[in-house]
């Protein structure tokens, strides 16, 4: 059989999942899915282990004799503090060292939300960024992921859309719809561009008028699968959206997207 | 070596442009590299050494030599993390050898330090680095895991708990479990 999928061993290392008989026969055989196993089971066993583990910040005075012994400037005399890093600082999106953030360090563009008189959230229309060329090529990392769970994967590709930046983002990327066996319906999408700077990004369907729109989860690192729910129509809701939200806790779309893109019948 | 390297998909590392600065010798990226990973340094000498003041010196030598040596870095042998954990180490070990010479020259000094330990050296490092990459998480998947691994929630719990999709609960974990694993590697070979 072909190797284990990357879920599937994941599941198995948190104990979510009992490896069925054909699994259990393949991890006895192969060595690249058993290690891999071993690793993340070990990685799960750490990570339990690591509730005891508290971590303790240095004096402020370590980084001023660091700072003065390796003669830096002025400008980096203030202690550096995780917060102002660490992605739920609530900060800048370009307060994590990305060269590409430098670049677009102005202001995002905030794309305004229309809220009409009955309270229903709608969307102005947005001209999909004009200046952002269209992907043709899709660069190796998402080629092999788009591959890779092409050969393991037995759901059928039922549309795709390209993604494109809009102003002031610089990223790209691909949707697809997967249609499982059981007919359920995941969204796949790969951002060939990494914009984890950006903080939390949320995946979205919206409709083509703007007049609709349904969160579908969270993106973590560069690509993600997102279940589409059952009562939802994709020809109603094509366009696949992903967005910078702020950590505020409001379920509403912030306006700010950074990829967009409509999805075609494949 | 993960299953996915033996395809065509390589490991991306998040972190490429801090690497890139670091090397280049961007003082921004040391202070990001300090900001992020000086509590991991500091609290893996602490439990070595059981004693704050050697704990501040030896986070005080690992930063300031992996700055002087940072040519020394190879990204693609380790991650920075990785790298400053393998200089720590040395560092950890010079202060433990510099005690022990101390305490040859000082007779009456026997008893070994209250704290201090070297046994399960390992295995603490491993812990240590998970607990500050934990923390380095985007929110969403930091709070799933550690609902997952601290209150041994199962992912449909956990889904209920946050009120997130089952499908996204899943992907957080499988996403977050491997990251974990790829920075738990260890550079032990940085001098």
């Amino acid at each position: 059989m072909e190797h284990l999928d990357d879920d599937t061993l994941a599941l198995i290392a948190m104990a979510e999942l009992e490896p069925d008989r054909p699994e259990r026969e393949h991890l006895a055989v192969c060595p690249v899915c058993s290690e891999s196993l071993a690793e993340l089971r070990q990685t799960a066993e750490l990570g339990r282990a690591a509730r005891t583990i508290e971590l303790l910040e240095p004096a402020d005075a370590v980084w001023s004799n660091i700072h003065a012994d390796l003669g830096l400037s002025p400008q980096v005399a203030a202690v550096p503090r995780v917060a102002d890093f660490a992605p739920d600082a609530g900060t800048s999106p370009d307060g994590r060292f990305a060269p590409d953030a430098r670049d677009t360090a102005a202001p995002a563009p905030v794309t305004p939300i229309r809220t009409d008189q009955s309270g229903r959230r709608a969307f102005a229309r947005w001209p999909i960024a004009a200046a952002a060329a269209v992907v043709g090529l899709i660069g190796g990392v998402a080629a092999g992921i788009w591959w890779q769970a092409a050969q393991q994967d037995s759901a059928v590709v039922v549309a795709e859309a390209e993604l494109d930046a809009f102003p002031g983002w610089d990223a790209s990327g691909v949707a697809r719809v997967e249609q499982r066996a059981d007919g359920s319906r995941v969204v796949v999408v790969d951002l060939q561009t990494p914009t984890e700077d950006a903080g939390l990004r949320e995946v979205w369907l919206i409709k083509s008028d703007a007049s609709g729109l349904v969160s579908i989860g969270y993106l973590d690192g560069a690509s993600g699968s997102f279940v589409v729910p059952a009562g939802i129509d994709l020809a109603q809701y094509p366009l696949v959206d992903v967005s910078a939200e702020p950590d505020n806790g409001d379920p509403a779309h912030s306006g700010d997207s950074i990829v967009r893109g409509e999805l075609r019948a494949s | 070596m993960t299953r996915s390297g033996d395809t065509t998909r390589p490991e991306t590392d998040d972190d490429a442009g801090l690497v890139e600065a670091f090397r280049a010798g961007d003082e921004r990226a040391l202070v990001e590299a300090y900001a992020r990973w000086s509590a991991l340094v500091y609290t893996l000498a602490l439990r070595s050494l059981g004693n704050p003041t050697d704990a501040e010196d030896v986070t005080q030598k690992v930063f300031i030599a992996a700055w002087r040596g940072r040519s020394g870095f190879d990204p693609a042998r380790s991650r920075l993390p990785g790298w400053l954990v393998g200089i720590t180490r040395h560092t950890i070990a010079d202060a433990h050898e510099a005690r022990s010479r101390q305490r040859r020259l000082d007779e009456a000094y026997t008893a070994e330090l209250p704290g201090a330990r070297d046994d399960d050296t390992v295995q603490i490092t491993d812990r240590v680095m998970i607990a500050a990459e934990l923390e380095q998480l985007e929110p969403v998947p930091r709070r799933v895991m550690r609902l997952a691994f601290f209150d041994d929630l199962t992912h449909a719990q956990i889904a209920d708990t946050l009120g997130l999709p089952l499908g996204t609960v899943k992907s957080h974990i499988r996403r977050s479990l491997f990251r974990l694993r790829s920075r738990l590697e260890v550079n032990d070979g940085a001098s």
